[in-house]
């Protein structure tokens, strides 16, 4: 009898056990470090931020395996040292081949709507895809990379843990890089405060500290920024961001050697438009414009001041661009600049948890 | 006692076993919605971005952006929507879609540009699907306390009549401020159809109306630029009765 139920009970256990789901791996939640006065980051339904994806997207940020040779990798042209851009006009792919553009720097890309200069990739997880197998970048396959990158007991531990899987392939290395990427939020700089300031939003203690050391040039220099007959930059770069998200042409050139939007979408409406970028980090991240061609500060304020060129497409909010530009003066110039550099955000580009693993 | 415990054990497991009943498919009910779009039209032809039309002046224009924020459209104490922007170069004709019974809304009114409750916040601090979000002002936040840009008309114009095709200049009009906030009254919207419980009502925005007014032109030669500043307040007043004037509902 007893031998009977003991049958019995065994049997209905392990009925009740074969109807559970499967255990699986268990991920923790990451919980971005949003400042107050920014919006809410969308975060794909797809690709959840957790403690391991950004783990495993910070390694592969500086995996040069990524790579067909071995030698570069994303941190390679987007240093943390150069506000993660690259500070040579044209990066340097591993076949010694240029591109004709310049790296754009990584910042707040969690808020961004397009991406690279002509906005052909519309999400992070999809930018990522591209440099690897581009032949004057990394140059190599996505399944090379990957085949690599299974061979290392670190990375398939680190994918299983990110994502539950061992076979991975290379829309996990994206979302892995695109999850890191999402952390890079940069939103504490003078200006910050400054447009704290001027939006009425409450001071923290550190705020104080920090808008205690706001001059009165760099103040003069945001005004102008802000001036419809001054410098009239505010058109383009405001917010929290820093920037609009649009494609422009702001009076490079009158006759275009690279299309830019208008290579992607085909409309001659959209030529010599690129992305407005965010001025956040500027002083840091020269040279400049989508090609590089101002190596400095003062030849970017010289362009928008004297240097504007009429074209077909150009941008209607460069608004003194029959004059050449917005005319600023020399006193006016040093302002602008000192204004400029209240975006430099120290604690972005120093933070560890953006640097290398293993430097 | 050896029965009973097998009657427990089998009834047990047919419990474990038991399908849940299948249910009559439930039956979800439609919520009546409402779709206002805006066409952008010049005289009788409908505008196109990048597309050149004729002032009565003769002067050539281009539009590149055609947009504006509404606040607060309601019919009486029916609120159709709190906050709207239209953005005809991002998103084309549609302004917005909402629920409603078009039993409720046969007239309509209400603020073109942003209300000054909301017009001082936090612009980060709406909702991320709302339009007033600093995400989705896609640049009609001037990132101060003044707020947003209510009416954005920008464009090229050619107002030299020679040969050359290369427009000349270009024109920007920035309406904004608590000072030029618009209301409109339309005491009659007809609605459309348009079956699954969707019904559209199709604005027009007569962009010709603007500079080719009867009694109140826009020169864009002279008239080229406004940004809502206390010198400008002519021009700005000028733009933004013509653009009230310029929509009318179907």
């Amino acid at each position: 009898m007893n031998r009977l139920l003991f049958v019995i009970l065994i049997g209905i256990v392990a009925f009740q056990a074969c109807k559970k789901d499967q255990v699986g791996y268990q991920t923790t939640p990451y919980e971005l470090d949003i400042p107050s006065h920014f919006p809410d980051m969308p975060i794909p339904e797809d690709n959840p931020m957790t403690e391991e994806g950004v783990l495993l997207g910070r390694m592969l940020f500086y995996e040069k395996q990524l790579s067909g040779n071995n030698t570069i990798s994303c941190g390679t042209c987007h240093a943390p040292e150069n506000a993660f851009s690259d500070p040579n006009q044209f990066s340097t792919g591993i076949d010694g081949i240029q591109g004709n553009r310049n790296s754009m720097a990584l910042v707040n890309l969690g808020w961004q709507t397009s991406f690279f200069w002509d906005g052909r990739s519309h999400t992070l997880e999809e930018q990522i895809l591209q440099p690897v197998p581009n032949p004057v970048e990394m140059h190599q396959s996505w399944t090379k990379a990957v085949s690599k990158l299974k061979q290392d007991v670190e990375y398939r531990n680190a994918f299983y843990r990110a994502f539950g899987t061992v076979d991975f392939d290379s829309t996990h290395v994206s979302k892995a890089l695109a999850q890191f990427l999402r952390t890079m939020i940069s939103g504490n700089s003078k200006y910050d405060v400054i447009y704290k300031y001027v939006n009425s939003i409450p001071f923290s203690a550190q705020d104080q500290q920090i808008w205690n050391t706001v001059t009165t040039e760099e103040l003069a220099g945001y005004d102008l920024f802000q001036s419809l007959n001054g410098a009239d930059c505010f058109h383009c770069h405001n917010g929290p961001l820093m920037q609009v998200q649009k494609f422009s042409n702001n009076g490079l050139d009158a006759v275009f050697t690279d299309l830019g939007r208008g290579l992607i979408t085909g409309n001659p409406a959209d030529n010599g438009k690129f992305k407005v970028p965010t001025l956040r980090n500027i002083e840091l991240s020269a040279p400049y414009m989508h090609d590089g061609r101002f190596q400095t500060l003062d030849d970017v304020i010289e362009h928008y001041s004297t240097g504007i060129h009429q074209s077909a497409t150009i941008d209607p909010l460069i608004e003194f661009a029959s004059q050449g530009g917005v005319q600023l003066d020399p006193d006016q110039r040093l302002l602008l600049k000192a204004f400029l550099k209240t975006l430099t955000d120290y604690e972005f580009v120093t933070n560890p948890n953006f640097q290398p693993l293993n430097p | 006692m050896r029965y009973l415990i097998l009657s427990i054990c089998v009834a047990l497991l047919a419990v474990g076993c038991k399908k849940e009943k299948v249910k009559d498919p439930e039956v979800t009910p439609v919520t009546p919605q409402l779709k206002v779009t805006v066409q952008p039209v010049f005289g009788a032809e409908n505008l196109y971005i990048d597309s050149v039309y004729t002032t009565a002046d003769g002067w050539d224009l281009q539009f590149t952006e055609v947009k504006f924020y509404l606040t607060h459209w309601a019919n009486g104490a029916n609120e159709l929507v709190e906050a709207a922007r239209f953005d005809y170069t991002e998103n084309g004709t549609k302004c917005f879609q909402v629920d409603g019974a078009v039993a409720n809304f046969g007239a309509l009114t209400g603020n073109i540009g942003v209300s000054a409750d909301f017009n001082h916040s936090d612009p980060s601090a709406f909702p991320s699907n709302s339009p007033l979000n600093i995400m989705n002002a896609n640049g009609m936040h001037w990132s101060w306390a003044s707020g947003y840009i209510f009416i954005v008309l920008e464009g090229r114009a050619d107002t030299i009549p020679d040969a050359n095709p290369l427009f000349d200049h270009t024109f920007t009009y920035h309406i904004a401020s608590d000072t030029y906030l618009g209301s409109k009254n339309f005491p009659t919207v007809n609605w459309t159809d348009a079956g699954n419980s969707l019904h559209t009502a199709e604005f027009k925005l007569d962009l010709q109306k603007i500079f080719d007014h009867p009694t109140n032109p826009i020169d864009v030669r002279s008239e080229y630029m406004t940004h809502s500043g206390g010198s400008e307040a002519v021009l700005t007043q000028k733009v933004l009765a013509n653009f009230l004037e310029a929509l009318t509902a179907p």
